[in-house]
């Protein structure tokens, strides 16, 4: 097998893991996927950089965190939600959920789905609806009978909740913000 | 701690839960994404084994140069400057690429041709504003005189109002259920971008072909490079056969989309996707491509129909 079909294998593997990384990163959906292509890209280009004696995930995330601020530092936008510090607490979570059992991304997400079951109902719900069920704001807001402005301090509110959850569960104390 | 960190910690907090929340449900495919990427990957690979093989005929020549003269001269340099066909044309569909990622509002007419079961071929034209690489509005004639259905994409969500009955709204998946179930729509190529990153994928073979002249709705006609992606024997019969491109030398932008499918005799299906540049649309801003923006209008056209 040549390099390049070993690469593929790596990459295939760690995808899933990525894709949320830079999705915690960068909220434009459109920004992800070019940062997607410019990780896998970048880290071909610098393979003979990587240590094989230590995973692959985290060179991995090394590279697409220093293009996510790069990024912002072209972006013209006035605020700049990333910095250093953000991206190591960013890595200290991904790490902690590469060490919970389980193969594929998805699966070591074990401790996020016990946080949902403990959520109270009215935060629960919206959760469930809109990242399970996958519905629309407006749909969720009819079906519930509450305004788009509730819907949004529920849905906001439910994740911090499930963000302080998952940490203790993670037990990612390193780095703070 | 003060507000704005207060407020960037929560940023993050809530765009990590979202992220693991998308993970977690475990939908997404992706392979497209990976294919690109190699496929990507193969292209440089490529052209950089062009580049080493095109200095490598230099270096043999080198002695032998002065007796070909001026016209020798020229084809080394042109071997030099233009190691590949395939380079080339990534190149300018990559430029295409980055044209249609600006968010500038722009219309095209979209043209589907479609073979019905009963055999008969049919065409439909609808419009299509394009902004960015992730929204999108389509108006596609509806079957009554006077009223469109409106489909599209706000860049978070996809939706679709209907000539009648309530708006859909969901994730893409919402989109792809719908045109799965209308025949004379049926196609995931309603994009201009989606349609450029498909001719980069893989298993597509890339030409430049000669620069032509294109003619737009409005009689302006474009001098364009023309490039061709044409699909290896082992590619997907879903996808196009062919896609052709034509890019304005000047701007890049994608003057026209040809994507042809090749059916089998007696088949219905789509048989081919026209999308060509109409004009931009400054005046239409970011409200133009949600639901609802549309929802009014076609109100107004169900309305007005009934009392002329």
């Amino acid at each position: 097998m040549d390099a390049r079909a070993l690469f593929e294998i790596l990459i295939r593997e760690h995808t899933e893991m990525l894709v949320a990384y830079l999705r915690a990163g960068v909220r434009d959906r459109h920004a992800v996927d070019d940062l997607y292509q410019e990780t896998v890209l970048t880290a071909w280009k610098r393979l003979e950089d990587y240590d094989r004696e230590k995973p692959f995930g985290p060179w991995l995330r090394g590279i697409s965190g220093k293009l996510m601020l790069a990024y912002y530092r072209k972006s013209s936008r006035g605020t700049t939600p990333l910095d250093e510090q953000a991206l190591e607490w960013l890595n200290d979570r991904f790490a902690a959920i590469h060490s919970m059992p389980g193969d594929a991304f998805h699966e070591k997400l074990v401790a996020l789905r016990e946080c949902i079951d403990t959520l109270p109902e009215s935060y629960q719900r919206p959760i469930v609806m809109r990242f399970k069920e996958e519905r629309g704001l407006s749909e969720i807001e009819s079906l519930l009978e509450i305004t788009k402005e509730t819907l949004k301090k529920r849905l906001a509110r439910g994740k911090l909740r499930l963000a302080e959850c998952l940490d203790r569960k993670l037990g990612a104390s390193g780095a703070s913000l | 701690m003060s507000d704005p960190q207060e407020s960037k910690r929560t940023a993050l907090h809530e765009s990590w839960i979202e992220a693991l929340l998308i993970s977690v449900q475990n939908r997404e495919d992706h392979s497209q994404r990976v294919a690109q990427a190699m496929s990507q990957i193969e292209s440089i690979d490529d052209d950089s084994l062009e580049q080493k093989k095109s200095r490598a005929t230099l270096r043999r020549r080198r002695f032998v140069l002065p007796t070909f003269g001026l016209a020798a001269t020229v084809v080394f340099a042109m071997v030099l400057l233009f190691p590949g066909s395939s380079r080339s044309a990534t190149a300018a569909i990559q430029r295409s690429l980055d044209v249609a990622s600006e968010r500038l509002t722009r219309k095209y007419v979209l043209q589907i041709d479609y073979r019905s079961v009963a055999g008969k071929s049919i065409q439909i034209d609808s419009e299509l504003y394009v902004q960015g690489s992730d929204r999108f509005v389509l108006r596609h004639p509806g079957l009554l005189p006077g009223k469109s259905l409106w489909l599209g994409q706000d860049g978070s969500e996809s939706w679709i109002v209907p000539t009648m009955g309530p708006v859909v709204e969901g994730d893409s998946t919402v989109l792809s259920r719908f045109l799965s179930s209308r025949e004379e729509l049926d196609t995931p190529y309603l994009h201009v971008s989606t349609v450029l990153k498909r001719m980069m994928s893989r298993g597509y073979r890339l030409e430049v072909l000669a620069d032509e002249s294109v003619p737009i709705p409005s009689g302006v006609d474009f001098e364009c490079q023309h490039i061709r992606a044409e699909l290896g024997a082992l590619g997907d019969s879903e996808l196009p056969q062919t896609i052709d491109l034509w890019t304005s030398r000047g701007s890049g932008m994608a003057i026209r989309l040809d994507a042809r499918w090749e059916r089998i005799v007696g088949r219905a299906g789509r048989e081919s996707v026209v999308i060509v540049f109409d004009q931009e649309e400054p005046g239409l801003g970011d409200e133009w491509f949600r639901a609802h923006t549309h929802v009014d209008r076609s109100r107004s056209a169900t309305d007005s129909s009934q009392n002329p």
